[in-house]
């Protein structure tokens, strides 16, 4: 609850609107306790008495009445009555919603149908006729006020709560046997309270003035009880002799509604998950470089052919002060028409690693903190913007797991591949499209004409993931990196990806950077695979080497825990314990905690990689086959 | 042979999907058609597809999630449709295959594993918490993890709490759909071990749905392949992948990549049949190269292939090639 409060306040403005309200409310309780004149007792001889007079603090009305008495009796008024309001409308609209939501089908229809026609009046008249049919007076004005405010609680919780109602623990608590009125209050209601509560705190302020509104006009409460409303009716008559006694209610009204909105604002941003800490900031387009690193760019030629050279790349994720090694100190290159496998599990940092080569990474939090990463003698990490994005789909292309995310679903997916040529070339229309249907036939897409003028959500996924291909190949790049490209596709149409872009690499001597989970898929494209684990490379060699003969033992357990084919009925056998977190720097062997060949002396020191029989493994203790 | 403990005739399922305007023109996708299977106590059934083939749609109808269009469900020989969601729970369980999401995310996770026990088996709150213990130490959670949220566990712990859910029902059979995909390979060992370990010692059946060929062989005894709503070939587990007879589950088996054996990818664009307007005769005809025109245009029979196992083919592999 106090985290909750210290996260409202955060936002300065909803603390001042918490002050303000816990200011008024505060005087609204004290009211009956304060010593202040009754608020209803007339002295015509004393009417229209100025603010500041020796009796009257804010002066007297046209009947004489004390005007701070009848303002801070008003506002108790007022707030009781709008908050008694917004509670009757929150708490049927939201069980309206919330049923609505879950029940779906003809009930959803029949009250949403309902709360629409409810919706179709214009608020203010059907209030006005809601009082006229059960006559003026505080009781009918609250009825009236909450009924009309039914309809925006009713819709925005149903919202939620159909999308809700599908998900898998609701299902679940279904299967574990509750009823669907205990599935209502126990599992849906709490997952809809922050929804109800922020509708609730930016629409109890509108409520407020909407019972002054009716008061104002004379439907509310009646003489001589003030509320905040009636007041204001009744100084309007004086309004430019005196102005004062409409001034004052005004600006208690002004007061309350400011503060209430402004503190809704604060809790909507706290309850909010969409707003939660740091989304909404922009990250900026490249991977922000850390200090040290940028001013000593390594110029060195290398004399190998390598298409791309990666060296002591390091990439961090910077929150506050939390510091998360993603990547350390990896290093590989590749050649011409290769083919590099980059392998690991989850929080590897393979992922990471094929972002930083182009600077993808989201930042903040990404920083590169060391390395190099160089395409044919172009250092790209001490690259500006503009020479970056020449790079970018140019040079190094990327294909991603599922390509609906990255192709514009409002566009043909003709125009975004030509768009994606005329961002690095120049030249006529006709061109681009009769190379982009080159392209889609080089990924082997029948009918590229009638490809080309399709959306990407009418495509299935195999489809898609071709036109991920074209795309990357939209601007005849050097090299690819695939990031996962098969692992969201089907057995059958995986084979056809591994040899589509086999093809492309022995016809186009296009070189690809592979990453992937899955040591099955490796074996079938790669020319070398690269072993990731807690963030550095521990195994790199020739694919058939690392894959039938691994050295470091992570490579080992890796590979004897994934089923194969052909096997019949086997029993894997699991790796224990889980990888080390990247907070911590790296005083040991990474992998030594859920080592079987681990010695004392691998948890002592960091271990270097080194070179055994022209495979990299860093290890101490390799596993060496008889 | 032991008793079966999950009979299923002829299932079927479409979904009526709004085509035009204001939903005039409704027409019936399908999901599922005319499914027949059974389940031997002990028994682990693998069920293995490709996206779209209905095999999640087959598994929820099992547990009274999707109510059939037409067919039967018999567990312990009741129907399941008889059955009070009280009987249901206590019949059939499912694990779902992302299991943070199958967690209520504002319950503790010693609150969601209290439900079955209190709603299901109306235990008192010594007895919830004895069995929850019990529970936990089998599925080698540790025990603080009771108080804490779903959204603090790692995927592979979240599937074991799942599990333990599922146990907590004390169903004899449950339902596993695709429990370990979502997860790294070595965390989808370590569960694949706790289900074996578990089925051992709580005596569970198991249905196991899976896309990867790889998993399904290494923990199934039987093995129904599924293609676009039907079973296809069904029968032994390891007789079926060692010389599959159908010509889909043979193109699933040279599709799985392997280490040491380069892949041949099928020719064409290999997609299913459009659901909402399914072929007359074999769905798979389209991309098969035995196909011929009776695959076209006739119903597809049925030829028993081995003890139990059937397949549905015109022209089965019958001989090695």
């Amino acid at each position: 609850m106090i985290g909750f409060v210290k996260k409202v306040i955060r936002n300065r403005l909803a603390g001042l609107g918490l002050v303000v309200l816990f200011g008024i409310i505060l005087l609204a309780i004290l009211t009956p306790l304060l010593p202040l004149a009754p608020p209803n007792a007339i002295d015509t001889p004393n009417r229209f008495v100025l603010p500041f007079s020796d009796n009257a603090l804010l002066g007297t009305d046209h009947l004489g009445r004390d005007l701070l008495s009848r303002l801070l009796w008003g506002t108790q008024l007022s707030l009781a009555v709008g908050l008694a309001a917004a509670f009757i409308a929150g708490f049927f609209g939201a069980l309206l919603g919330i049923v609505a939501g879950y029940m779906g089908g003809r009930t959803d229809s029949l009250i949403m149908r309902s709360v629409d026609i409810l919706m179709a009046f214009p608020y203010i008249l059907l209030a006005l006729a809601i009082v006229a049919a059960l006559g003026p007076g505080l009781m009918n004005a609250l009825i009236a006020v909450a009924v009309v405010n039914i309809p925006f609680f009713a819709r925005n919780v149903r919202g939620v709560a159909v999308t809700l109602a599908q998900a898998d623990f609701i299902q679940s608590a279904r299967l574990s046997g509750r009823s669907d009125i205990s599935i209502l209050v126990f599992e849906l209601l709490p997952n809809v309270a922050s929804v109800i509560i922020i509708a609730f705190s930016t629409t109890v302020g509108w409520m407020i003035l909407e019972t002054a509104g009716l008061s104002f006009l004379g439907l509310g409460s009646q003489p001589p009880q003030a509320d905040l409303g009636s007041m204001l009716g009744e100084g309007r008559a004086a309004l430019i002799t005196n102005p004062h006694t409409s001034i004052i209610p005004g600006i208690m009204i002004f007061l309350i509604v400011m503060g209430i909105n402004l503190l809704g604002d604060g809790i909507r941003d706290a309850l909010d998950p969409r707003l939660a800490k740091g989304q909404l900031e922009k990250p900026s387009p490249l991977t922000r470089v850390s200090d040290g690193l940028i001013q000593s760019p390594p110029i060195v030629s290398t004399a190998s052919k390598a298409v791309m050279d990666v060296n002591h790349l390091s990439t961090n994720f910077e929150v506050s002060e939390v510091v998360n090694k993603a990547v350390r100190d990896v290093s590989f290159s590749i050649s011409s028409g290769e083919c590099l496998g980059l392998v690991g599990e989850s929080g590897s940092g393979k992922s990471v690693t094929a972002l930083s080569l182009t600077r993808l990474v989201a930042s903040p939090p990404g920083v590169v903190v060391s390395g190099s990463v160089r395409i044919s003698d172009q250092e790209l990490i001490s690259l500006p913007y503009e020479g970056i994005r020449a790079i970018r789909g140019r040079r190094v292309a990327y294909i991603f797991q599922d390509p609906l995310t990255s192709l514009h679903p409002l566009h043909r997916i003709g125009h975004q591949l030509t768009e994606a040529m005329s961002t690095h070339s120049r030249g006529a229309d006709s061109v681009f499209v009769e190379r982009a249907e080159n392209l889609l036939s080089e990924v082997r897409i029948p009918n590229p004409e009638r490809v080309m003028d399709a959306y990407p959500h009418e495509l299935s996924g195999g489809m898609r993931q071709r036109i991920g291909i074209a795309m990357a190949l939209a601007n005849d790049p050097d090299i690819i990196i695939a990031d996962e490209p098969t692992t969201a596709l089907d057995v059958t149409v995986q084979a056809q990806i591994l040899a589509i872009l086999n093809d492309l690499r022995q016809q186009r001597g296009l070189s690809i950077l592979f990453i992937s989970h899955d040591l099955n898929v490796m074996a079938q494209i790669c020319d070398r695979v690269a072993v990731m684990y807690a963030g550095e490379i521990v195994e790199m060699g020739r694919a058939s080497d690392i894959l039938e003969h691994p050295k470091h033992p992570y490579t080992a357990a890796l590979l004897a825990c994934s089923p194969q084919i052909g096997q019949g009925r086997q029993s894997l056998q699991p790796i224990t314990g889980m990888p080390p977190t990247g907070h911590e720097p790296l005083n040991a062997c990474a992998f030594a905690n859920r080592c079987s060949r681990v010695q004392p002396v691998c948890q002592q020191q960091p271990v270097e990689i080194i070179d055994m029989d022209s495979q990299l493994v860093r290890c101490l203790f390799p596993v060496v086959e008889s | 042979m032991t008793e079966q403990i999950l009979k299923v005739r002829n299932l079927s399922k479409s979904f009526p999907v709004n085509r035009g305007w204001f939903g005039f023109n409704k027409r019936q996708l399908r999901a599922v058609r005319a499914v027949s299977l059974s389940v031997h106590k002990g028994d682990t059934l693998g069920v293995i597809g490709e996206s779209g083939c209905g095999k999640t749609t087959l598994a929820r109808m099992l547990v009274g999630l999707q109510s059939p269009d037409a067919g039967e469900i018999l567990i312990d020989r009741q129907h399941l449709h008889m059955l009070d969601s009280v009987q249901r729970g206590r019949a059939v369980q499912y694990v779902f295959q992302d299991p943070i999401s199958s967690l209520n995310p504002r319950m503790t996770i010693g609150k969601s594993l209290e439900t079955p026990l209190r709603c299901l088996h109306s235990l008192t709150s010594a007895q919830r918490k004895a069995a929850i213990i019990d529970i936990i130490d089998a599925v080698k959670l540790p025990v603080d993890s009771l108080a804490r949220y779903p959204h603090e566990f790692s995927g592979g712990q979240a599937q074991r709490i799942a599990i333990a859910r599922a146990l907590l029902a004390q169903s004899p059979l449950i339902v596993l759909d695709e429990p370990v995909s979502a997860l790294d390979v070595s965390v989808q060992a370590q569960i694949i071990e706790l289900l074996t370990e578990i089925k051992q010692k709580f005596d569970l059946t198991y249905i196991f749905i899976s896309h990867d060929l790889s998993v399904i062989e290494a923990v199934c005894d039987q093995i129904a392949v599924m293609y676009f709503g039907e079973i296809v070939e069904y029968g032994d587990c390891s007789q079926i992948l060692m010389d599959p007879k159908h010509p889909y589950t043979r193109l699933l088996a040279s599709s799985a990549p392997q280490i040491g054996k380069l892949l041949t990818a099928e020719s064409g664009i290999g997609q299913l049949p459009d659901p909402l307007d399914p072929p007359g005769g074999c769905s798979f005809a389209a991309r098969c190269r035995y196909a011929t025109n009776e695959c076209i245009q006739l119903p597809t029979p049925r030829k028993k292939t081995g003890n139990s196992n059937y397949v549905i083919c015109h022209h089965p592999i019958l001989n090695h090639e």
